[in-house]
């Protein structure tokens, strides 16, 4: 009798880990509804009357309660997964309902944060790593040479904090994947810094001139990161352990990128 | 495209179909791909769903050539029927389910039964199927299927005596 009742308890506790969430059971209806061609919206004009009331409450409300929410929060929803789209779109409607520039330096972070939490999740998946990091890089353009709302001291400040945790997040990835990541974090890297490079005699005052160029100090310092975390691991592990073999490489390869990015602000 | 009996369709299997893929895939991430990516492939064939034919075994059946081809392009060989046998629990899932110390022991006991046996406790208090719903997936007479589990679950709670 009481091994009957302990193997009920033991089935019961194991259904338990099989339990789909409800919030996943909405968004993939969401996604299933938007396949039919029948997906809930309101205008443009409706959503911005009423965007005072809190905007992306208001997406989530419209999309059908948790649904998008769950989307447009769950990190597991990356550039594979067939949610993918209905978080892009809130996150769209979110930027199209930021009037202030406050609101659409949040938005951005907003952006940039999912674009690197996803590349957090994709490690190994070399291709859509790739892709994602090149969302991120992307995200890091936007957020610095936009050009636009530079004139409020409080959203530079905003926009720095928001670069300074994205470059932070790049740099963790290398540590704890140094192999699959530490090439392309690389790459994002330079390629931003050298973005931000071409968009430094375009500043149009001298406050949006400090701030390019302290972005891109943090590029460097980034940079230097990168390669310092590299070493570490090639000192952590046993000499010629072939996992590592080609960091060497890498950390040269680096250090060249890192030289001719200094070159170039020298210049 | 009668979007009120796909609903309906939905919220009928979309939790059997989730334990289905979760049993064998063990990953709760990647369960979540295949079940979106299953259901969107009902729903493009959905017009060739009858019901008088079949309830559950054309949704099964979508379910069960998604997961070989997913296995299949990781490098995997296994025929679509073998899905149905397959007496694995995902790694992931037994270490989230493991935090119990009972349930680790219902699983390890669970893979000392034979093959038929393990089909069908998985089948009726896994994935939570009734009898009829075995009974056509199986193909078996519901009134056999009965009597075979039972038997199954008396082996179970013997092998299992003094272990919980």
């Amino acid at each position: 009798m009481i091994t009957r009742l302990k193997t009920k308890i033991a089935f019961l506790r194991t259904q338990r880990h099989l339990k789909p969430t409800s919030d996943f059971q909405r968004a993939l209806w969401l996604r299933l509804e938007q396949e039919m061609g029948g997906v809930r919206t309101l205008s443009f004009w409706q959503l911005h009357r009423v965007a005072s009331a809190g905007i992306l409450s208001l997406v989530f409300c419209v999309a059908g309660g948790g649904t998008a929410a769950y989307a447009y929060t769950n990190p597991s929803v990356t550039p594979n997964n067939p949610l993918y789209g209905v978080r892009l779109s809130v996150e769209q409607v979110e930027s199209s309902l930021a009037v202030t520039s406050a609101a659409k330096a949040k938005a951005q972070q907003h952006r940039l944060q999912h674009r690197v939490t996803e590349a957090e999740q994709v490690v190994g998946d070399e291709k859509t790593f790739n892709k994602a990091l090149a969302a991120v890089e992307n995200e890091l353009s936007e957020n610095n040479i936009g050009g636009k709302d530079t004139d409020s001291e409080s959203v530079l400040k905003f926009a720095e904090k928001v670069d300074d945790q994205a470059l932070q997040k790049l740099q963790n990835l290398v540590g704890k994947h140094p192999e699959a990541a530490a090439a392309v974090v690389n790459k994002v890297i330079v390629d931003n810094a050298h973005r931000l490079e071409s968009a430094l005699p375009k500043a149009q005052n001298e406050k949006e001139k400090q701030f390019l160029q302290g972005r891109l100090d943090q590029r460097t310092k980034a940079l230097d990161s990168v390669i310092q975390k590299i070493s570490d691991q090639q000192k952590t592990v046993v000499s010629g352990t072939p996992k590592y073999e080609h960091l060497d490489q890498v950390r040269i390869h680096l250090e060249d990128e890192r030289d001719q990015t200094l070159q170039a602000k020298i210049e | 495209m009668d979007s009120k009996a796909f609903q309906q369709f939905y919220e009928k299997h979309f939790a059997q179909i989730y334990r289905f893929v979760q049993l064998r895939i063990g990953n709760k991430v990647v369960a979540e791909d295949l079940v979106s990516e299953i259901f969107i492939k009902a729903l493009r064939a959905f017009p060739s769903y009858d019901e008088n034919i079949s309830t559950s075994s054309w949704i099964f059946t979508i379910a069960r050539n998604h997961l070989a081809n997913h296995y299949r392009s990781g490098g995997r060989e296994i025929a679509d029927e073998d899905i149905e046998d397959m007496p694995i629990f995902g790694e992931d899932f037994i270490e989230r389910a493991a935090v119990h110390q009972d349930v680790t022991v219902l699983l390890k006991t669970l893979s000392v039964l034979s093959e038929d046996k393990q089909q069908l406790i998985r089948m009726k208090y896994l994935e939570e199927l009734s009898y009829e719903e075995m009974a056509e997936r199986l193909q078996k007479e519901k009134g056999a299927l009965k009597v075979a589990t039972f038997r199954a679950m008396k082996d179970l709670r013997r092998a299992l005596e003094g272990h919980l």
